[in-house]
């Protein structure tokens, strides 16, 4: 049930400033949208915003992995590549999961663990060794990669091998970016990586945001998935982009700012042949049965009776600045192509937290 | 009346008013967060087009894709075509969509059954 995995998910993401998953095909347009949206994220963060270069350097590096590694096992066990970013209290922590070939499990443990035990100044020997030994395989090029994610974060580089079948292992893998002259840590398990991977797998989530839903935040996210879609103008991939703008500019436009800059989530699952877009929000307890109204109004109304309030609302309805005339909500119930679901979950202190559900 | 013209981006649409050179043409994205702001200068170019309009205007629509609060706004240019009829001038509007693209169709259906002038719904 996709409400309540967004809530399950929500749970465990809300303390951090921004969370952002995905887990599927690597392409180079899929890289490079993924790549923009944790960078616009990250340079809308005053504290992190210097780590911007960084930041994106690890990114490229990892992501290439996953698709270079990671492709084999993906297509002939159908499990497919996953990359997160986490912001927790201003530490940025890169995940990421593929399987390998279990011909390839010794050496890249061997590299790992060589790493971990190497001081700066000895990686940069390192750095300097593998440079000149050249060697540029294609595989090659995952030695050095390494080496400079460990100089670039001046941490370890925390990892998980498990075994997955006769062929290939599971590989979990995370980077720890701290700001300069940042004050405390913060540590990320690799068991809470492999639960929240396993947690988008069992709910086939395709992606997951947690965070700020400014317009410049949503926009690269809007941007990413329309790429995605684009040479498929036909019907049906169009109408998820409609619901997904929809709802996502409604969390925009409505949801309570607590100050603390995450105003809510979104989740995008695939559900068999269709796509599950769940948003969820906090607002203000005082408005909730409005909202209810509104809701089991549209819930309950026939298509054609839907039909007849769209347009009523569009001709009469009133528009105030940034504040739509209702008709994304009739929209997104008439469009869905199963009933939306919706609930709402008490927070205490007259707020409560909004999670809608369409179908497309 | 000076043309006014506004390049399209990731989330706003082109924007062409030509009142001597007789283009009239929104095409693009909107998906603006504003779209109050960013429609206000085109209902304001339209509304005094509309007070004295060209014989024929003809109004072509060629979006790929627009959000609900746009929808509000379209409508109004609409209705400003309309008021353009009344005043006893020429008007039609083309709605322009990519073959296949059943959600640009239906919109474009529908806002045809809401308007009281000829408006051709034109697959591409």
């Amino acid at each position: 049930m996709s409400i309540s995995f967004t809530r399950k998910l929500y749970e465990r993401l809300k303390d951090d400033k921004m969370s952002f998953f995905y887990q599927g095909e690597f392409s180079d347009q899929i890289m490079m949208g993924l790549l923009k949206m944790s960078e616009s994220n990250v340079k809308t963060n005053e504290s992190v915003k210097k780590l911007n270069k960084k930041v994106n350097y690890l990114m490229v590096e990892c992501l290439q992995n996953i698709d270079r590694h990671g492709k084999e096992g993906a297509k002939s066990k159908n499990l497919p590549g996953f990359f997160g970013v986490r912001n927790i209290g201003n530490i940025l922590f890169i995940n990421s999961f593929n399987l390998i070939k279990n011909s390839e499990v010794p050496s890249l443990r061997e590299k790992l663990e060589q790493i971990n035990q190497l001081e700066s100044d000895d990686l940069k020997l390192m750095y300097q060794k593998l440079l000149d030994e050249g060697g540029f395989s294609e595989r090659g090029g995952a030695g050095l990669g390494l080496v400079e994610m460990a100089r670039k974060t001046g941490e370890k580089l925390e990892f998980l091998i498990e075994n997955f079948d006769e062929d290939f292992s599971r590989f979990y893998f995370q980077l720890k970016l701290k700001p300069k002259d940042f004050e405390g840590d913060v540590s990320l398990p690799m068991e809470e990586v492999v639960d929240i991977h396993e947690s988008l797998l069992n709910d086939n989530a395709i992606m997951v945001y947690n965070g700020d839903f400014s317009h410049e935040s949503i926009k690269p996210i809007l941007n990413t998935l329309e790429n995605n879609m684009r040479g498929n103008v036909a019907g049906p991939k169009k109408m998820v982009y409609h619901l997904m703008v929809e709802m996502l500019q409604n969390v925009s436009r409505y949801a309570l700012d607590d100050g603390d800059g995450n105003s809510g989530i979104f989740c995008l699952n695939r559900k068999e042949e269709k796509y599950s877009i769940v948003t969820g929000n906090k607002i203000k307890a005082d408005d909730i049965s409005e909202l209810k109204e509104k809701i089991q109004t549209l819930q309950n109304s026939s298509p054609e009776e839907l039909k007849k309030l769209y347009k009523n609302q569009l001709m009469y309805g009133e528009v105030e600045g940034k504040i739509g005339a209702g008709l994304g909500l009739i929209d997104i119930v008439r469009y869905s192509t199963e009933k939306i679901d919706y609930d709402f979950i008490p927070l205490g202190k007259k707020k409560e937290f909004y999670l809608l559900n369409a179908i497309v | 009346m000076k043309k006014l013209h506004l390049t399209g981006t990731d989330d706003t649409p082109e924007i062409i008013l030509d009142q001597e050179g007789n283009q009239f043409e929104i095409s693009g994205k909107s998906l603006p967060e504003d779209a109050s702001a960013f429609y206000s200068p085109v209902i304001q170019w339209m509304k005094e087009y509309s007070e004295d309009a060209n014989d024929e205007t003809v109004f072509k629509i060629n979006l790929e894709y627009f959000n609900s609060t746009s929808a509000k706004y379209v409508f109004n240019i609409l209705m400003l075509m309309e008021t353009i009829s009344d005043s006893g001038k020429q008007v039609r509007i083309d709605w322009l969509y990519k073959d296949g693209d059943e959600l640009m169709e239906s919109k474009g259906e529908e806002i045809k059954s809401m308007v009281e002038i000829p408006m051709e719904v034109i697959c591409l």
